[in-house]
């Protein structure tokens, strides 16, 4: 590794200023130009914002060039800069340039499209019996899941996803991952080290326990024969699963304990499944569906591969895996030597495998690499990042600190009030202390400014230049922000820190529900209480606004209850809220879309005349009365001329004003594509008056803005990967994708952010509520979690191939929807490879509460509802039990100080409740604010154009036609469709009068029009001879040939260009060239379509132009047909 | 003397002062760079008819094809292999911008393998009649200009920084010498004293005192506007124009103000749609779906709901209807509907032939192959109709289309040409996979006019670099989502830069392309005389928009108090014209209601024919009946195909009858698994279509393993139970007392051995528990209705073929048989009588105009289930708690559940 930096940026440091300072610097100092710059961000939103504020440097400071060139320079995520290093050396890696980026969903697409023929139907067989016995869940989003047979397929997508995430291309039964799935297995099964199961004595001997049951009496026994009951219908239709048996067990124990404790059918059972799950039974099955999915996965990873070259497809792994890949290729190494000199990396922390590899080679090609992260923000262990090899790496900086491998720490935060960033170094100084290492660093590597870090470098270097910083000392931070010069109070409601705890019950919700209710009503309040925040861009105090709070929440679930418990409030959600297609206007839409596509669709017209009503009084009873009363008086369908009957039907709603509109519309718009279609539906159809009609006017545009979006992304998918875009096809691709379901969130500034721990990184708000605080991050952990598939690495890490040694640890939950293991899972808790998963996952869950606390700016709300502890908030105190967030019953604000840190903090704590102690919500209806639209005056035709063609102009007046002069010169033409190209050239010849083209040149152009053995070169040539002769003949002062012409005619600008004009002394000739090649006759004669006359327009306006324009009199229009050889006047 | 204003960017349009001063203008042009080539081709006697980029496309193609015979190692050959066409567009493009260049030099020493191979392939292109592209245009003109004559009496004035054009132009200019003269825009900028001026100085590098800004109040001449969307800009521009506001607006994407202008009632100030894939165009895509396997049911809906295609409308809906009803190709009714339409035509003798003509047509698009690969003779054909019937619709006078439809008409016409002339040099075969690749080559979105500009519109051009002349007042109405990024010449390496460089070639480097840009950009700000009104939106086409760099550094001008970035609430202080808001009244949405009251139910009437699933909607869920049998209201989606689980029934069901019509008839009859398959596999063409998609491949084999399994079992039962099939989908009609006529078509009609007939109804679903509690609670009208249909008390049973059990309240034997617990048990008689009180309840509810919802209701507030003991009434569908709602029927808006 050579000239690397990494600056360790704890939250709210300023890593964006500094990373714009530093690559401003290195331009400005000329150690690169704008362009040699490679710098990789998280997302697509930090990298714009880095781009534009080194722009905007570098302008300021009259860095014109450099700035100008900072625009193509490779910033980016990794992904879209390996997309752009992949399309500019494709040709190294043999696939197409015209690579498609596919997105997440449309991977899945063709990955099912890819795989298709790979497994086959002995496998898929294999693997449906398997699967039966595993029972995979699916899970609805709620709380309930059901049996999923297409798990398998799941599994096979997450390897290969995970394989090629980490470059692991063995899947077979002698690679690494194999062996060690076995191995994790076996050690936490054991083995298979039990005896088979006879399941064919479990199946009699459990239908003699059903039996059993069902002759028991009803009385008293309900619990114990439903059990029975359950185990009967699921004998039938789940066979003989895994899950299913834990029920034996529990059955027959219970029947064994509570009823009868000789039945022997029970006691057999219970000897038999004591410990079935280290039946050799089950351990096989296990083994073979593993070894069936790492066959089948190694199979589809080829596949796939193969599928997408071959359809120039790229996904968004192969953005990394083809980046690492061209890294290797001297051309590459060579070429990034000589235009990129600087690499900077942002987010560091959050670098998966292949992209560690990918810093690490680009590391050694550039001169100078600046990597920024922070440690205790790597939250994505999840989805692929590695936050041990991360750790890993890291540490050679710590512990190293050479010239090479260089450590700078950001020591201020910007971002928040004093309270807040004590109470975080406090809290995750010591949580977060055995996730760090101490830490070599220098004086000047200590980046910051004040006269508190002045002060704490004093203390802590002294004398010395360079020390090593415990831990703590590096996870701390030092504010920078002076609340009173800020302006705020210092009365209790402006404390930073506030908790709010809510008490009471209410009927028939479970607990989400009710803290949802709670947390509504309270920030309803809070909106009406002038809390005064801090405004960075006018660097003054100003009141709260409600897109100023962030409401953080563990889930998407919660997000989407909150949400909605929001909007029950009348307060506007920014959040993704499900159920577009429940929402009137997308209803509009489709309603609008099947109307085009089937106008006879008798629902639709009819929804559409209730959701535009004609007439207020209009409800969707009264609509089906004027139905029935239009069907009571159709004809008879029966009649002999049954379309007197599906005519009448056709007429229904044909009268309402919008269908009218609608009809019109449809017959306008019908070429146009979908997203084209439906912006010009929204315009035309003025579709915002009508939508905004329903209340909640800017959510419901938000949300027209959002389908029109999916139908660009529509049809932008459709070339990508040809297939053809149609109406159907948007509706269809709109259906695929649950996503697609969800609400536009609001970008108002009344509105409150609603979002996830996850997706606040990054982020920051004045004001900020935690919620989830009571998550337990072991709970299920066993079934969720541990028996899950993972990436690990064998041995330790080698810098030089950081992605040797990778396994995949595939394992999965074999127990349906059960959660337990018949007490089993004590044992499996005690284990190291247990203990290790687990601390992993409390590291991450640490962390990820760090991300959320630090994005607070102004204000810290921490929640907590009833008797339920706050088990993530105790964890990150790094103490249990220190401050429970429970238990408190005042009904009263207080403002406590809190000693659960070295000194004391002022907390505002508040108790919501309400008087009565039981009671059901009740919402008021969200009072109707009317939406605004304008005022139109209705569409008017468009038959008046801006611009016209004299060649398009009638005569006003009849006109004869005289013989001029006949050449004698018909030039031969062959017979050829295309008349107006036959024009062309004889236009592009003649043209050439005055310079006597020869024969050569006269070729070459009836060559390059194609049009060689069809136009006659030498009476091509004599014509344009004879032209010559003809205008020498009438000897006018100067000649124009193609004269430009252009004139405003009130308000519209007639241009065009005479292909001939003679000026002489005191007037003007013109003469136009047409190449009719028929008859002279045609020409000559008033009744054919070929006379002469018919350009008396076109003539006139000429005319008219030059007389203006040139002052003389046009007294001679001609026209030359050239193919005739014949000059006529227009008289 | 011809005066020519030109920029390279004047091609999209100018904007100058004297557009409307009503005087008349000869000898003047404004040109932009393909403008000026056509002129200077004119002048030199090199005009042509050059080949479109299909045909150059495809010489260049086989090119590369040769060189590879001598060269299969060639830098491109592993890429050309997996993407000839990618492969072509992306050389021809490199070859373009090189021979742009002045590259020429084939066999210079030393040349960098890449460029050597280039030019060894340029032997090969260069002998083909359709080589010549734009690139090669503009070179013939240098070689030309050199030698200008005295007739060449032109001055071009050239609107472009010399040193910022590509090094072409300047060669170009160089040659033309004294005709050229170039103009610096910048000095006719008027710099006055107020916030515009600031901003114009500081964007000249000027100092200025930014003190100096004053609030919009008092200066509107310079200010940023933030608006929600591109619509709602669009809509206030035109509602600002229609009050008498005159800017000059830069707008790229015009379309949407275009529609509001219209809407305005004013006129359309010009737009076209950019890479666009309208409708008409997909037909180049669509038509392909009957040549290959595997079938794709959903682009043959789109097909035939084309808004034109070659197949007659009337046909093309029917058929669509058809296959929305029954997604298959096959079937009966499908190819009936074919003949039928053409049967039905009434034509004079003399258009017999082209009828006929016609229908062989249509025959042969909608013949569908199911295999990989087609004979490339039907392709032919096929592409050949399409072109036939693209190229009459592109003439005006054979349809009466736009101008905009056709344009698509002809450019569909250019596409199919492109393919037929592609087909030329296959061979008999085609496989699907090659003709996608064709296909998708060849495909380009394109460019089409969408409305033409109208007399008395505001001025509008499409970019700053548009700008010749100084507007009074500016309106930049896409100042957003722009930036400086550019591929010229990227793709060339530094070696081959430095050698061509080396070699007399200059390099137009990336950074003079994007200053050339930038500066553009910037001078549409600095010819704004009065006002200067920018306007960014939160999102355009739905996507959030990002800052223009332009803007971004505008923005770092500003003081940080400054109110130039305003709102749509100061458009009035900005423009000095009021908008014309309007406030919408309330319009309620239908309101979520357990029961509706209608006043005229005199108009409900009887039906002649009611089925079991009517009268099992009827009870259960009476308003859906009245939606769908008293309101006619169909209710099916148009774009909307049955979901898999009814597929797989209606599938299921169709295999099942023609395995048993097999059986009855063959004592010895084996059930292999392969015959299974074979069945299953016709009848999902005829009725089933979705499952051919590779995608749905493991949805296939599921369908396919869980039916064998269930057949095998249902013969199992049969077998065991010693029944003899008596009829399968037996249709027949009953007077059923209470109720009337009805008719049932039943699944599975057998006989045991002493005569007894039973019926078994066959269903697809996932919760077999609900046919069991049907049975169980007495709701099983179905069964009911059949066993009256018979007239012979038939044992009744349910068979579930996602199980393969068979659930029953009568006696039968096997492994799958499930008996329904016996206890208190109602007979079918019973069902029936009960279905019969509930069909009367019912018509009673209707009679009073009361239509029960009560979706997801309380069942007390059900006044038919606080009846249903004292009048014997079926019970309702419910979990014992709350009436379930009908999952599948559509009516949301109705009953008020879309919010």
């Amino acid at each position: 590794m050579k000239n690397i930096t990494f600056i360790n940026a704890g939250a709210g440091s300023g890593k964006t200023f500094s990373l714009t300072d530093k690559l401003y610097s290195f331009i400005k100092d000329g150690r690169c130009r704008g362009d040699q710059v490679m710098l990789t961000t998280f997302t697509k939103n930090a990298a714009e914002e880095i781009r534009q504020r080194a722009f905007t440097k570098l302008l300021e400071n009259g860095k014109t060039e450099d700035a100008i060139a900072l625009q193509n320079a490779f910033i980016g995520t990794v992904h879209s800069v390996g997309y752009r290093m992949i399309g500019k050396f494709c040709y190294l890696i043999g696939i197409s340039p015209e690579i498609r980026e596919l997105s997440e969903e449309d991977t899945d697409f063709y990955f099912s499209q890819a795989i298709s023929a790979v497994p086959t139907p002995e496998d898929l067989n294999k693997i449906a019996e398997l699967s039966e016995k595993f029972q995979f869940q699916a899970w609805d989003g709620g709380f309930t899941s059901s049996y999923n047979p297409n798990k398998w397929q799941d599994h096979v997508k997450k390897i290969i996803g995970e394989a090629r995430r980490n470059n692991i291309n063995d899947l077979s039964e002698d690679g690494l991952s194999f062996s060690k799935s076995l191995e994790f297995i076996s050690a936490v099964l054991g083995g298979g080290n039990q005896k088979e199961l006879d399941l064919k004595k479990i199946s009699s001997e459990t239908e003699e326990v059903i039996k059993y049951l069902e002759q028991l009496p009803d009385n008293k026994n309900v619990t114990i024969k439903k059990a029975g009951q359950e185990l009967k219908t699921n004998l039938y239709t789940k066979k003989s699963s895994y899950a299913v048996f834990l029920d034996i067990f529990d059955t027959a124990s219970d029947i064994l304990n509570r009823k009868d404790s000789t039945h022997i059918p029970s006691q057999n059972l219970v000897n038999m499944l004591g410990s079935f799950y280290q039946s050799s039974t089950m351990f096989n099955d296990i083994v073979d569906y593993m070894r069936l999915i790492f066959k089948i996965s190694g199979n589809c990873l080829k596949e796939f591969e193969d599928y997408k070259k071959k359809h120039a497809l790229v996904d968004f792994s192969d953005m990394e895996t083809l980046f690492l890949e061209l890294l290797d290729k001297p051309e590459v190494e060579t070429e990034l030597k000589q235009t990129i000199r600087i690499l900077m990396v942002d987010e560091f922390q959050d670098s998966n495998p292949i992209q560690l590899a990918i810093f690490l080679k680009l590391a050694e090609i550039v001169e100078q690499s600046i990597w920024v992260g922070d440690p205790k923000q790597a939250i994505y262990g999840f989805n692929g990042s590695d936050p041990v090899m991360v750790s890993k790496l890291l540490e050679l900086f710590y512990k190293e600190n050479e010239s090479n491998l260089r450590l700078q720490l950001l020591k201020n935060s910007w971002r928040s009030r004093p309270d807040l960033v004590s109470i975080v170094n406090k809290m995750f100084g010591k949580s977060l202390e055995n996730q760090s290492f101490p830490a070599i660093i220098s004086k000047e590597d200590v980046l910051g400014q004040g006269s508190g870090i002045e002060q704490w470098k004093k203390e802590k270097f002294m004398s010395k230049e360079s020390i090593e910083l415990s831990p703590r000392d590096s996870i701390s931070l030092i504010p920078v922000r002076n609340e009173d010069e800020e302006g705020f109070a210092t009365a209790a409601s402006t404390l930073a820190l506030s908790h709010w705890h809510f008490i009471n019950k209410f009927k028939g919700a479970g607990n989400k529900a009710q803290f949802s209710y709670y947390l509504g009503k309270k920030i309803k309040k809070l909106l009406t209480e002038d809390i005064k925040v801090f405004d960075k861009t006018k660097k003054q105090v100003r009141s709260l606004k409600p897109s100023d709070i962030a409401i953080l929440c563990r889930k998407n679930s919660e997000v989407k209850a909150i949400s909605s418990e929001l909007l029950n409030n009348g307060i506007e959600a920014a959040a993704i809220v499900e159920g577009l297609s429940s929402t009137a206007e997308y209803r509009l839409l489709i309603n609008i879309l099947n109307y085009i596509a089937d106008q006879g669709n008798s629902l639709s017209i009819t929804e559409i005349m209730l959701l535009i009503k004609e007439e207020e009084e209009i409800t969707a009873e009264s609509l089906l009365e004027n139905r029935l009363t239009f069907l009571s008086k159709a004809p008879s369908k029966d009649d002999a001329d049954s379309s007197a009957y599906f005519n009448y039907l056709q007429q229904w709603g044909k009268e309402h004003p919008f269908i009218k509109n609608l009809e019109s519309f449809a017959a306008n718009s019908r070429h146009l594509s979908v997203p084209e279609l439906i912006e010009k539906m929204f315009a035309v159809l003025e579709l915002r008056k009508f939508i905004s009609a329903w209340g909640n006017s800017e959510q419901r545009l938000a949300n027209i803005q959002q389908l029109i979006k999916y139908a660009w992304e529509y049809d932008d998918y459709c070339v990508k990967l040809n297939i053809a875009s149609s109406l159907i096809g948007f509706v269809v691709w709109m259906g695929l994708n649950s996503e697609r379901n969800n609400q536009a969130a609001s970008a108002s500034e009344n509105a409150v952010n609603v979002l996830t721990y996850h997706k606040s990184k990054g982020l920051e708000w004045p004001f900020v509520i935690l919620t989830s605080l009571d998550y337990k991050y072991n709970k299920g952990f066993l079934h969720k979690d541990f028996f899950r598939m993972s990436v690990k690495m064998e041995g330790d890490l080698d810098i030089k191939n950081p992605l040797q040694n990778r396994y995949i640890n595939f394992i999965f939950w074999p127990f349906g929807g059960k959660e337990k293991i018949m007490g089993y899972e004590e044992d499996i808790f005690t284990s190291q490879i247990y203990q290790e998963a687990e601390t992993s996952k409390r590291n991450e869950t640490i962390r990820l509460l760090y991300v959320g606390m630090t994005r607070a700016r102004d204000y810290l709300v921490t929640t907590s509802l009833k008797e339920i502890d706050s088990h993530w908030f105790n964890l990150a105190c790094g103490h249990d039990e220190a401050w429970t967030l429970k238990s408190k019953t005042q009904a009263n604000v207080s403002n406590q100080i809190t000693d659960l840190f070295d000194h004391p903090v002022n907390i505002n704590y508040q108790v919501q409740a309400d008087p009565d102690e039981n009671f059901s919500p009740a919402y008021e209806d969200p009072e109707y604010k009317p939406g605004i639209y304008f005022e139109k005056q209705g569409i008017k035709l468009q038959d008046n154009p801006k611009y016209v063609s004299p060649s398009r102009l009638k005569a006003e007046k009849e006109v004869k036609v005289e013989y001029v002069i006949d050449f004698n010169n018909r030039i031969k033409t062959g017979k050829f469709e295309n008349e107006a190209l036959l024009g062309n050239c004889l236009h592009d010849i003649l043209y050439l009068w005055p310079e006597n083209p020869d024969s050569a040149k006269v070729e070459a152009i009836i060559g390059r029009h194609n049009l060689m053995g069809q136009v006659n070169v030498s009476d091509t040539l004599i014509a344009v001879q004879k032209t010559k002769e003809y205008i020498l003949s009438l000897k006018p002062i100067a000649s124009y040939r193609e004269m430009p012409m252009r004139m405003s005619m009130d308000t519209k600008i007639l241009a065009g260009s005479a292909d001939l004009v003679l000026e002489f002394e005191k007037e003007l000739f013109l003469i136009d060239y047409k190449s009719y090649p028929g008859s002279i006759k045609e020409v000559l004669d008033p009744k054919s379509k070929h006379f002469a006359g018919i350009y008396a327009g076109q003539l006139d306006a000429y005319a008219e132009m030059l007389e203006a324009a040139i002052g003389k009199k046009v007294i001679r229009k001609m026209i030359y047909f050239a193919v005739l050889g014949k000059i006529v006047e227009l008289v | 003397m011809i005066t020519i204003h030109y920029s390279e960017f004047f091609d999209e349009g100018v904007y100058t002062e004297h557009t409307h001063d009503n005087k008349c203008s000869v000898n003047t042009m404004w040109l932009g760079s393909m403008g000026l080539l056509g002129f200077l081709e004119r002048e030199f006697g090199l005009t042509g008819n050059y080949t479109d980029t299909i045909d150059r496309t495809n010489t260049y193609s086989a090119a590369l094809k040769r060189h590879l015979i001598t060269d299969p190692d060639a830098f491109y050959a592993k890429a050309f292999e997996t993407d000839e066409m990618g492969v072509t567009k992306d050389l021809l493009r490199w070859r373009d911008d090189l021979v742009f260049l002045g590259w020429k030099n084939m066999n210079a020493v030393g040349q960098p393998f890449r460029l050597r191979t280039l030019a060894l392939v340029e032997q090969n292109f260069c002998d083909q009649h359709f080589h010549f592209g734009i690139p090669d245009r503009w070179q013939n003109i240098l070689n030309s200009a050199g030698s200008t004559s005295n007739e060449f009496d032109i001055i071009i004035l050239v609107y472009d920084n010399p040193e910022q054009i590509h090094p072409f132009y300047r060669k170009l200019f160089n040659c033309l010498g004294e005709h050229i003269e170039f103009k610096d825009l910048n000095t006719t900028i008027s710099i006055k004293d107020n916030n515009l001026g600031i901003i114009k100085s500081l964007l000249l590098g000027k100092a200025v005192d930014k003190g100096n800004f004053r609030p919009l109040c008092e200066d509107q001449s310079f200010s940023v506007l933030h608006l929600k969307d591109n619509h709602v800009a669009a809509e206030l521009m035109a509602d600002q124009i229609r009050q008498g506001f005159r800017p000059v607006v830069i707008n790229d994407d015009n379309k949407i103000l275009d529609y509001y202008l219209m809407s305005n009632g004013l006129p359309a100030s010009g737009s076209r749609l950019d890479n666009s894939n309208p409708l008409i165009v997909q037909l180049f895509k669509l038509i392909a779906v009957s040549l290959t396997g595997p079938l794709n049911v959903f682009n043959l809906l789109s097909l035939l709901q084309c808004p034109y295609s070659p197949i007659p409308k009337p046909l093309a809906s029917n058929l669509a209807r058809k296959l929305i009803e029954k997604p298959g190709v096959n079937n009966s009714d499908w190819k009936e509907s074919i003949n039928r339409y053409f049967s039905d035509q009434e034509v004079s003798e003399s258009d017999r032939n082209r009828l006929k003509t016609k229908q062989e047509e249509v025959e042969l698009l909608l013949n569908f192959n199911f295999d990989q690969t087609a004979e490339t003779s039907r392709v032919k054909s096929v592409y050949a109709i399409l072109k036939n019937w693209a190229d009459k619709h592109s003439l005006p006078e054979i349809y009466k289309h736009s101008d905009e439809e056709r344009n698509q008409f002809a450019y569909l016409s250019s596409l199919s040409e492109g393919l037929l002339s592609n087909l030329m040099d296959e061979g008999e075969a085609i496989t699907s996979m090659k003709l996608m690749k064709l296909i998708e080559g060849i495909y380009q979105p394109a460019s089409f006019p969408n409305q033409s500009a109208q007399a008395c519109t505001v001025e509008r051009v499409a970019s700053p670099a548009c700008l010749l002349g100084n507007p009074s007042i500016l309106i930049w109405l896409d100042c957003y989502n722009s930036t400086y990024k550019t591929d010229q010449l990227t793709f060339l390496y530094q070696e081959e830069v430095e050698f061509l460089t080396l070699n007399g070639i200059e390099i137009y480097l990336p950074s003079h392309r994007v200053k050339h840009i930038y500066e553009k950009d910037k001078r549409g700000i600095l010819s704004a005389v009065e006002q200067c009104l920018l306007v960014i939106v939160e999102k355009h086409n739905g996507a959030s928009t990002t800052l223009h760099p332009l803007i971004a550094e505008i923005l770092s001008f500003l003081p940080e108090k400054s109110d130039v970035q305003c709102q749509i609430s100061d458009i009035e202080i900005i423009t000095k014209y009021k908008p014309h808001y309007h406030f919408t009244s309330e319009s309620k949405l239908p309101p979520e209601k357990l029961r509706w009251k209608i006043n005229n139910p005199e108009n409900f009437t009887r039906r002649d024919l009611e089925s079991a699933s009517s009268i099992d909607t009827l009870i259960q869920h009476p308003f859906e009946w009245v939606i769908r049998y008293q309101g006619r209201l169909n209710t099916g989606n148009s774009f909307t195909l049955p979901d898999l689980f009814t597929l797989k029934g209606i599938i299921a069901h169709a295999t099942t009858a023609s395995i048993l019509n097999l059986y009855s008839g063959n004592a010895n009859f084996l059930l292999t698994d392969s015959l299974i398959r074979e069945h299953l596999d016709e009848k999902i063409r005829e009725e089933g279509l979705v499952f051919l998609l590779t995608e749905m491949k493991f949805e296939y084999e599921e369908l396919a393993r869980k039916y064998t399994y269930a057949i095998q079992s249902l013969l199992e039962i049969i077998r065991e139970n010693d029944l003899k099939v008596v009829g399968c989908e037996y249709s027949r009609e009953n007077h059923i007392d209470g109720i009337g006529k009805v008719a049932g078509t039943i699944d599975l009609v057998l006989e045991r051995k002493g005569g007894q007939q039973v019926i078994f109804d066959l269903k697809w679903t996932k919760n077999n528990k609900k046919y069991q509690t049907k049975v169980e609670e007495g709701k099983d009208i179905q069964l009911a209705i059949y066993h009256a249909l018979l007239n012979n008390n038939p044992h009744t049973a349910y068979f579930m073929f996602d199980s393969g059990k068979l659930y029953t309240r009568h006696t039968f034997i096997g492994n799958n048989v499930i008996t329904v617990n016996v206890t208190g048990i109602l007979s079918e008689k019973d069902v029936l009588s009960k279905a019969s009180n509930s069909f009367t309840y019912r018509w009673e509810e209707l009679a009073k105009g009361d239509i029960e919802i009560g979706d997801n209701a309380k069942l007390e507030d059900l006044a038919y289930f606080n009846e249903t003991d004292d009048r014997s009434l079926i019970p309702l569908d419910s979990d014992k708690k709350n009436k379930y709602a009908d999952k599948y029927s559509g009516l949301e808006l109705f009953k008020g559940k879309i919010y």
